[in-house]
């Protein structure tokens, strides 16, 4: 599959997309074993947060820009659902997913034009401080936002149907195929951007940001465009999340958010392709397993981030990948 | 009302974010860390200081338990650093990041289990005298203090210059024979006992809770980014910015008061990228 745009050309072999789609026709036949909706409702709460995560790792994996703010992005596309929702009415799923998707990218180019200008401790302490920033702007404008209490989201309409169900009963039955679809799209689109001309350039700068410049490309406008990419894909998650649950808040914006998504990235293995698939899928069946205790939960993903970082930086699959291509 | 109140709540927490700052532009300088820890330091140092004076029962011996849990919380810092922190020395800067980023959760965590997440909080042991809160002198007084020996230690003593040598250029320090694992290790319990010190200062102004510390670590960043990194001068200054700032936009527009040091920050970072005493990069 080749694709050229903008000047880039994309291209997928088949062997790799027939493994991609292989993989979305697992995920659909789970829901027809015979499992619990509450199985399957937990399984999707791991596709979005892989959506997320592979965003995520674009921007630090890839790009090599640690940013403690993606928070803001999942929340605005959270939250644009919802505000729209509750103030318009409206309930076409795949136009509040757009608009979601859209005010991300606005959202991103704004907060990408501002952090992108510095180099990146300075990058790590913007994004830290303009998550909680965010977390007071929505306590302070809790007339509007919902404050601490959030903003429930009511089961959204798609082709018609689905509005008259409950939240639950929608993201089990519609809602789950729909992620399926765009957790594949996402993994295609992802895949030929790492491995264009865009994505070596980034990894380039990553790697040597100096020695880019040097060659006449501006770095500064390479981070940018990787940042809003993320962006738009964090905030369609966010949209995924907020008609999932049908329900947001604050929580998803700020730091212990953001936090979540370092560990899901680093877990899985920064800068490899599927790391972050594999740490959503252990993050999110961890926190379901460990959130009763919640006492615990901070203590247990911070010391998790300094056992990798300390042991095995490369997380699962960047730790595996060598072995298992000894035995392959 | 710009009265004695403003002037007093603005210099009192200007005086407090120098304290804070100074001690992450020491670790900063040596060690080319920026300690996201120190969140975990000054939470640490309000709790042990609370949990002392309770135990103590006396709120005016609250300078006792400054001391203690300064002492306390260098403690912990040079433990911190001596265990893991010395472990990503080699790494690239992100993962610094993310170890001192995750002792922020883990410490969370075991400040809940020891702590409880119920706000811990006391009175001003010495209340208002004829109106003027008189606390606020004394963070100034202590503030003063704390300056005044580092200041001292740095420029006066050996072992301050030995500091100076790693900071300047730690290779040829080694090369001169300086122990530099040495001065990393004491400057960074240095920087967390002030934390810590900072911490304890401060129960009798703001509530001691397990989330406060981020807040506060997010305002001394903007301090050490306005005066520009690595500079203590420049620390000092952008922590009578900041703390102005602060106190200026509680009074005037308490709705964005947080925002007002963003403010700041972004337009300092627009006219004059590296800070007001920063070095321009290159």
């Amino acid at each position: 599959m080749n694709v050229s745009l903008l000047n880039q050309r994309f291209t997928l072999d088949r062997k790799k997309l027939g493994l991609i789609i292989l993989f979305g026709i697992v995920l659909l036949l789970i829901s027809f074993l015979p499992v619990s909706d509450y199985q399957v409702y937990i399984l999707e709460g791991a596709l979005i947060w892989a959506i997320y995560a592979i965003s995520y790792n674009l921007l630090f994996g890839y790009t090599g820009l640690l940013s403690f703010g993606h928070g803001l992005l999942i929340g605005s596309g959270a939250y644009t659902v919802a505000l729209i929702m509750k103030y318009t009415g409206m309930q076409s799923f795949w136009l509040l997913l757009l608009i979601s998707i859209v005010v991300t990218i606005l959202f991103s180019m704004g907060l990408g034009a501002l952090c992108v200008r510095y180099t990146s401790i300075y990058f790590t302490m913007l994004t830290l401080g303009f998550a909680q920033l965010g977390v007071v702007i929505i306590r302070q404008f809790g007339g509007i936002t919902g404050g601490d209490n959030g903003i429930s989201v009511s089961a959204p309409s798609l082709f018609g149907v689905g509005s008259e169900m409950g939240s639950f009963d929608f993201s089990v039955s519609y809602l789950f195929y729909i992620v399926v679809f765009l957790l594949i799209l996402t993994i295609i689109i992802f895949y030929m951007i790492v491995n264009s001309p865009f994505g070596k350039t980034v990894q380039a700068i990553r790697e040597n940001p100096t020695r880019v410049r040097f060659i006449g490309i501006s770095v500064k406008k390479y981070r940018w465009i990787s940042f809003v990419i993320s962006g738009a894909f964090a905030g369609m998650a966010g949209a995924l999340t907020a008609f999932m649950t049908g329900y947001i808040e604050p929580g998803m914006v700020g730091f212990v958010a953001s936090s979540t998504i370092v560990f899901t990235v680093l877990i899985g293995g920064v800068g490899t392709f599927t790391g972050p698939l594999v740490g959503a899928f252990v993050f999110k069946y961890l926190e379901h397993y460990t959130t009763t205790q919640f006492e615990y939960y901070n203590f247990f993903i911070g010391a998790t981030i300094i056992a990798v970082v300390i042991l095995f930086r490369r997380g699962i699959i960047g730790e595996l990948e060598p072995r298992l291509r000894k035995w392959f | 009302m710009l009265g004695i109140t403003f002037l007093a709540n603005s210099v009192s927490y200007s005086c407090f974010l120098i304290i804070m700052s100074i001690g992450l532009v020491l670790i900063f300088s040596i060690l080319g860390i920026v300690n996201f820890a120190h969140a975990i330091f000054f939470e640490l140092g309000a709790f042990i200081g609370y949990t002392t004076i309770t135990w103590l029962n006396n709120p005016s011996l609250i300078f006792l338990s400054i001391i203690f849990s300064a002492v306390i919380v260098g403690v912990i810092g040079v433990l911190f650093e001596v265990s893991l922190l010395k472990r990503a020395y080699g790494m690239g800067e992100e993962y610094q990041i993310l170890l001192t980023f995750g002792a922020i959760l883990a410490g969370v965590g075991i400040e809940r289990m020891i702590w409880g997440s119920t706000p811990r909080t006391m009175l001003s042991p010495f209340g208002n005298i004829n109106g003027y809160p008189v606390y606020n002198l004394l963070i100034v007084i202590v503030a003063a203090i704390v300056v005044v020996i580092l200041m001292y230690i740095l420029n006066r003593t050996r072992f301050g210059r030995e500091i100076r040598a790693v900071a300047s250029n730690e290779e040829v320090a080694l090369n001169l024979g300086i122990n530099v694992r040495r001065i990393q290790t004491i400057t960074f319990g240095i920087g967390a006992a002030l934390a810590g010190l900072a911490g304890a200062l401060m129960i009798p102004i703001m509530n001691a809770t397990p989330e406060m510390g981020v807040n506060i670590l997010i305002l001394s960043f903007i301090v050490i980014v306005v005066g520009g990194l690595g500079s203590l001068r420049g620390a000092i200054i952008g922590s009578f910015v900041v703390g102005i700032a602060r106190t200026f936009g509680i009074n005037y527009f308490p709705k964005i008061s947080f925002a007002v040091a963003y403010i700041v920050l972004v337009g300092v970072l627009i006219l004059r990228p590296s800070g007001i005493y920063g070095e321009e990069e290159t």
